[in-house]
């Protein structure tokens, strides 16, 4: 694995959407936990607030109104009082009143000048006027007033017919005087027949109205405190925001003044006249018939609300800023361990072994970094003895390769040694073999008796060095796999007798009986070596004529099922039961001694093993101390070139 | 069971062998039988010797100087003159397996060193006996004997 391909295979950090990352997670949570209380509480309190503020708004209003409404009866009582005190002085009001015409100047005169002395000592009386049941002014403070008609005026008609003799006038406006008017009476009675002769009546100064309407002392920037006419609905007070409306049309209503000018009192948050919310107190004063209403808008009421509002709007930006940089905080305190663990794993994934993730604080994620540190150490330390194992590994590889390439060659060079020697040996063998044999024949004139003998023991022994070199060098081929097996067709039965007659001398000599038996069963063809099938054969005969002193050497060929052995059955020495184990193996006799009695390498009955083996067959020896030897090779049965499916029992050797 | 003395009577055969000794050896065991030889010291002197005498048969060692038995071999049967003539080794590479070479490339016979007189005829006759070309003339010697 390349290092890109590591690297590209590591999710990193940068990887993960924002809204999926611990640290936005943590600052959202920091956030809304700081600010959903905040904004509960706040709105609790506000609501509260607001109430209480309602409560103690109307509590003042209706405090402020109750106060307005006193002083305005105070200051109505404070004139009628005056009124009838002045009316104590009956006698000369009746003088003016029921007098003659000359006496009545004279008299009308006396009460002018007495109402004028009492209007300049009392200020809250603009001017008086005794008028007769018919409405004629008799006499005035203000000399104008005097001859004049005041029938038409609204209040002489209920002047006259008030019940208790008093009658206060609701304000109205007197257009003629082009001014707001509030009069006073009180019925003059006869002196001597209480009948009621005339009516005093008592100007009063409306600016005092004015006045205690206008003191907005505890109403703020827009409380007010105003009069409106029950007549018409027009301010008989002036207002702080509309002109004073002494005009007849104009009409000025709200929930206030409608429900006071129709007789109830009550407080509530309503639209004032100008379209305005305010907190209004409303009661009809109905001496005046008028409406008091004591008002002051909602946005000043309810400023503190504002001002609370809007701090608690800071404090919540205040909260969630806090909020958020303790989330911050705690979310890079969570997430920056994690972040560098993340990007020391990919820097480890890349191939750099040595990189540690950095121990910040003492938490969970410092444990975990320390686990994965350790981990890492583990890592490495496994590498780096992998490492060296792969190292020792191909080191012995090389090893092995080179030592594998000098037994090869050690192996090429035994062979061709061999090849040379067994060359070089026969060579002069065949020189030696060949003239004596040449001698032995005769074929250059007859030797005495002496001579013939020394010759063919030079024969002999030639023979036997021959057949020496010739073992030592089949069994070295074997070895080194050098040996190849032929399959040609052959018939078993011409090879025995072929076999027959290539020992048959060794019996003759030996003066032993040499049996062949041949199986009639035994196909007339088959397939394999014959020259190495005759090896095995004639190595198992000269044995048994080497080992047999008197007796029978059987030669036994037979066909059983898909095999077919060769059997060499003798009456020789025997071969003891501890010694059969090894009679197979190379070099070995029974007697190993070198006194032993008969000759050989001891080579013959491995080489016929190994070849048997090749052949895939079996070599077994069955023997008896003293009575003799059956030596059995069994091969598979071959027919044809075809190769058949194993029986099972032999095994087919590999074809060359 | 021994050979009559005159069974290769009237047979030429070419020998060639490098070995002093071993060509003494053949050809004394071949001129007892009755044959009429030649000999050659390497391959090259062979191919010579086969260019005015033409044998029955040829008995070649394997390992030569200046030519050796493979060549031989490989020549003579790459000469049309002469392609028609039987080759027999007679070798001291007695090695499991080099039979089957020898017969590879080309030889129709093969006989191992050290030889002795009886092995030497008697493997010679059975080559002589096998091969097509010769069954006749055996019948007849044989007859004649």
């Amino acid at each position: 694995m390349t290092e890109q391909a590591a690297i590209d295979q590591v999710e990193t950090s940068q990887n993960v959407p924002i809204r999926n990352r611990i640290s936005f997670r943590l600052i959202l949570t920091n956030i809304f936990l700081a600010v959903v209380p905040v904004a509960l509480i706040t709105a609790l309190v506000l609501a509260l607030l607001t109430n209480q503020i309602e409560t103690d708004t109307l509590s003042d209003l209706d405090a402020l109104a109750g106060q307005k409404a006193v002083r305005l009866e105070e200051w109505l009582d404070a004139n009628t009082t005056t009124l009838r005190v002045v009316t104590e002085s009956n006698i000369i009001f009746n003088n003016a009143l029921t007098a003659s015409n000359a006496n009545q100047t004279i008299a009308a005169g006396v009460v002018t000048r007495y109402l004028g002395q009492i209007a300049e000592t009392d200020p809250k009386i603009v001017s008086f006027i005794l008028y007769d049941l018919d409405g004629r002014v008799i006499s005035a403070s203000d000399q104008r007033f005097i001859g004049r008609l005041v029938n038409r005026q609204p209040y002489f008609a209920n002047s006259v017919n008030a019940p208790d003799d008093l009658h206060i006038e609701p304000p109205f406006f007197d257009i003629s005087e082009n001014a707001l008017v509030l009069v006073v009476t009180d019925i003059i009675e006869d002196l001597e027949t209480d009948e009621p002769i005339g009516v005093l009546a008592a100007y009063l100064d409306t600016d005092t109205l004015s006045d205690i309407m206008i003191d907005r002392t505890g109403l703020g920037e827009t409380g007010e405190t105003y009069l409106v006419s029950g007549e018409n609905n027009y301010f008989l007070t002036p207002s702080r925001f509309a002109a004073q409306g002494f005009t007849q049309n104009r009409a000025y209503r709200s929930t206030g003044i409608d429900s006071a000018l129709n007789g109830q009192d009550g407080e509530s948050l309503y639209n004032d006249y100008r379209g305005v919310p305010v907190i209004g107190n409303y009661r009809y004063i109905a001496s005046l018939d008028s409406a008091l209403l004591t008002e002051i808008n909602q946005s000043e009421a309810f400023e503190v609300i504002e001002t609370v509002r809007l701090s608690v709007r800071y404090s919540v930006l205040i909260a969630m800023a806090v909020a958020a940089s303790v989330g911050v905080w705690n979310a890079l305190s969570i997430s920056r361990p994690i972040s560098d663990l993340t990007t020391t794993a990919t820097r480890i994934a890349s191939g750099k072994l040595e990189e540690r993730a950095p121990r910040l604080g003492n938490n969970e994620v410092t444990v975990l970094a320390t686990t994965f540190n350790t981990m890492a150490d583990t890592l490495t330390h496994t590498l780096t003895d992998l490492d060296h194992k792969v190292t020792e590994i191909a080191q012995a590889n090389d090893k092995l390769r080179v030592a594998n390439a000098k037994v090869r060659e050690a192996a090429r060079l035994k062979s061709e040694f061999l090849a040379n020697m067994s060359h070089e040996l026969r060579t002069p063998l065949n020189a030696i073999i060949g003239f004596t044999g040449i001698m032995l024949e005769g074929f250059s004139g007859e030797m005495d008796d002496e001579a013939r003998h020394m010759t063919s023991r030079v024969y002999e022994n030639s023979q036997n060095l021959l057949r020496l070199i010739n073992e030592v060098l089949d069994i070295a081929k074997i070895e080194s796999g050098r040996l190849d097996l032929v399959r040609t067709a052959f018939d078993p039965h011409a090879l025995a007798r072929q076999w027959q007659s290539s020992v048959g001398i060794l019996a003759e000599q030996k003066g032993l009986r040499f049996v062949v038996e041949v199986d009639a069963k035994l196909p007339k063809k088959l397939y394999g070596d014959p020259e190495r099938i005759g090896q095995l054969a004639l190595n198992l005969l000269s044995n048994a004529f080497k080992f047999t002193d008197s007796g029978t050497v059987t030669l036994n060929l037979v066909n059983i099922g898909k095999s077919w052995c060769i059997s060499v059955r003798d009456t020789g020495i025997g071969i003891p039961a501890h010694a059969k184990e090894y009679i197979f193996d190379e070099f070995r006799q029974v007697d190993g001694s070198s006194r032993r009695a008969y000759g050989g390498t001891g080579l013959g009955l491995a080489i016929t093993r190994k070849l048997v083996l090749m052949m895939g067959g079996t070599i077994s020896v069955d023997s008896e101390p003293g009575k003799g030897s059956e030596f059995i090779i069994t091969l598979p049965l071959i027919e044809s070139l075809e190769p058949r499916e194993s029986s099972g029992e032999v095994a087919l050797p590999a074809l060359p | 069971m021994k050979p009559n003395k005159d069974i290769l009577k009237g047979w030429k055969l070419l020998i060639v062998e490098d070995e002093p000794d071993n060509l003494d050896v053949i050809g004394r065991i071949l001129n007892h039988f009755g044959a009429t030889i030649e000999t050659a010291t390497d391959g090259k002197e062979g191919l010579a010797a086969l260019e005015r005498f033409t044998p029955d048969v040829i008995i070649s060692d394997i390992s030569m100087p200046v030519m050796d038995g493979w060549e031989f071999c490989y020549t003579v049967q790459n000469t049309p003159a002469i392609a028609h003539i039987p080759l027999i080794a007679l070798t001291a590479h007695a090695m499991l397996g080099d039979r089957e070479r020898a017969l590879a490339a080309g030889f129709s016979g093969y006989i191992t060193k050290p030889i002795t007189p009886g092995t030497f005829i008697t493997q010679l006759l059975e080559h002589l006996q096998m091969h097509p070309s010769f069954k006749d003339r055996f019948h007849s010697s044989a007859s004649q004997a």
